[in-house]
């Protein structure tokens, strides 16, 4: 497959010069005017341009859709697609799914994965305590969970927070009591500025400072969060009706 | 013969400015043409490069910069009117068969050229190559994309690395 002319070497090597000369921001400049397929052409083709397309989020940008729907199995010789049922949540191109273990089947497993770009992360066990110095040694990491230790935690629906236009940090909340999983949601949107979506009859919102954004409905149309998917219909829902 | 007036927006018809390239070549140009570049501009704007003057562009050799200006003297008429929408069809078909004239040209020269569109800062430019070497990359393998660019080969952890990244993406070979 790659079988090269002998003659051509000193011609690539002083090409190549060429190449290494472009500045990042021009090669970026140039990768940016390719399609996705040929972006993932480009992460393979050296270091430096995998380093430049990730850096640079340029697959991010155009594979991330920021609304789903769902997801549709289509397998070979089937006349019907199956509906990827598994699918506890999503957010803004994130999908957390519902798994089990290789080695104990039994053993059901929560895994965050983002489909565009084949990343795959397996949530903790259930039981598995969160060292208390967790938080700030994943702070550098690109993906950070928050995951509160609960016996419990596997009959809880799970919900995920991601924005990429604000940070590559996603959260991923057992809704546990409904006043939790509220305040989580608004610690996250008073933290990353986002205006409020209104919760009207819950006991925590009552309780928020009068300073904060004008509160508006579920589904407000400027929040870079996605409330408009029936999964987060639902979670409003049961935030309503509280326990 | 660079003609006295300046500071006012309406004069790039008359005014001529001098660049000097980096192998001290002069080339005389309309201001309106030159001010494509937005490094140039506030030059021109302060009222340099006029007369016996110049500016000198030590990163532009004369062969990129005669192509550069080749480029800016066919676009300056549209850009002076601000891309306008009186610009007729036949204008804007005139004007894309010059560039994908203007970007048919050896690799060695596209690189220059795509360098000094930056530094010079010359938008149309910049995108312009910018697309021809993404044309260059479209469709291929990336084996395919380091011959094109002239990558040397492959050492045997680069090839292992591409392999694993290749069947990782093998979707984007079906």
């Amino acid at each position: 497959m790659d079988c090269h002319v002998d003659g051509e070497s000193t011609g690539d090597r002083q090409a190549a010069d060429l190449t290494a000369r472009l500045l990042k921001d021009v090669l970026a400049n140039v990768l940016c005017h390719l399609a996705p397929r040929d972006l993932t052409t480009s992460r393979c083709v050296c270091e430096a341009w995998r380093a430049m397309v990730d850096a640079r989020r340029l697959l991010r940008a155009k594979l991330l859709p920021l609304w789903l729907g769902g997801i549709f199995i289509n397998f070979h010789n089937y006349s019907i697609s199956e509906l990827f049922t598994c699918l506890c949540d999503h957010c803004n191109g994130l999908l957390v799914i519902e798994g089990s273990d290789d080695n104990s089947p039994d053993l059901s497993v929560h895994y965050v994965l983002n489909p565009a770009t084949r990343w795959c992360a397996r949530l903790p066990p259930l039981s598995t305590p969160v060292p208390p110095s967790a938080p700030t040694t994943m702070e550098a990491k690109p993906y950070e969970y928050r995951y509160d230790p609960d016996p419990y935690q596997d009959i809880y629906d799970k919900y995920l927070i991601n924005d990429p236009t604000i940070s590559l940090h996603y959260k991923v909340c057992g809704q546990e009591i409904t006043t939790r999983l509220l305040q989580r949601v608004s610690q996250y949107m008073l933290a990353t500025k986002v205006p409020l979506p209104s919760i009207s009859d819950s006991p925590s919102t009552s309780s928020s400072s009068p300073q904060e954004p004008p509160l508006e409905p579920f589904g407000y149309k400027d929040s870079p969060l996605d409330f408009h998917s029936p999964l987060h219909q639902n979670a409003a829902l049961t935030l309503r009706t509280p326990n | 013969m660079a003609a006295p007036e300046s500071g006012d927006g309406n004069n790039g018809a008359a005014r001529m400015v001098t660049l000097i390239s980096s192998d001290n070549t002069r080339f005389e140009v309309e201001a309106a043409a030159a001010s494509l570049s937005q490094t140039l501009q506030l030059t021109i704007l302060d009222g340099g490069g006029g007369g016996g003057d110049g500016i000198p562009l030590p990163n532009v050799d004369s062969a990129t910069l005669s192509k550069v200006l080749e480029y800016c003297i066919k676009h300056a008429p549209a850009a002076a009117n601000g891309g306008a929408p009186n610009a007729t069809a036949v204008d804007r078909a005139e004007l894309e068969r010059f560039d994908n004239e203007f970007v048919n040209i050896d690799q060695s020269v596209l690189y220059s050229l795509i360098m000094a569109a930056h530094n010079l800062e010359i938008e149309g430019l910049q995108s312009l190559v910018a697309k021809k070497v993404a044309d260059m990359i479209k469709g291929k393998s990336p084996m395919e994309i380091r011959r094109t660019l002239g990558f040397p080969d492959p050492t045997p952890e680069e090839q292992a690395e591409m392999n694993a990244h290749m069947l990782e993406y093998g979707w984007a070979y079906e």
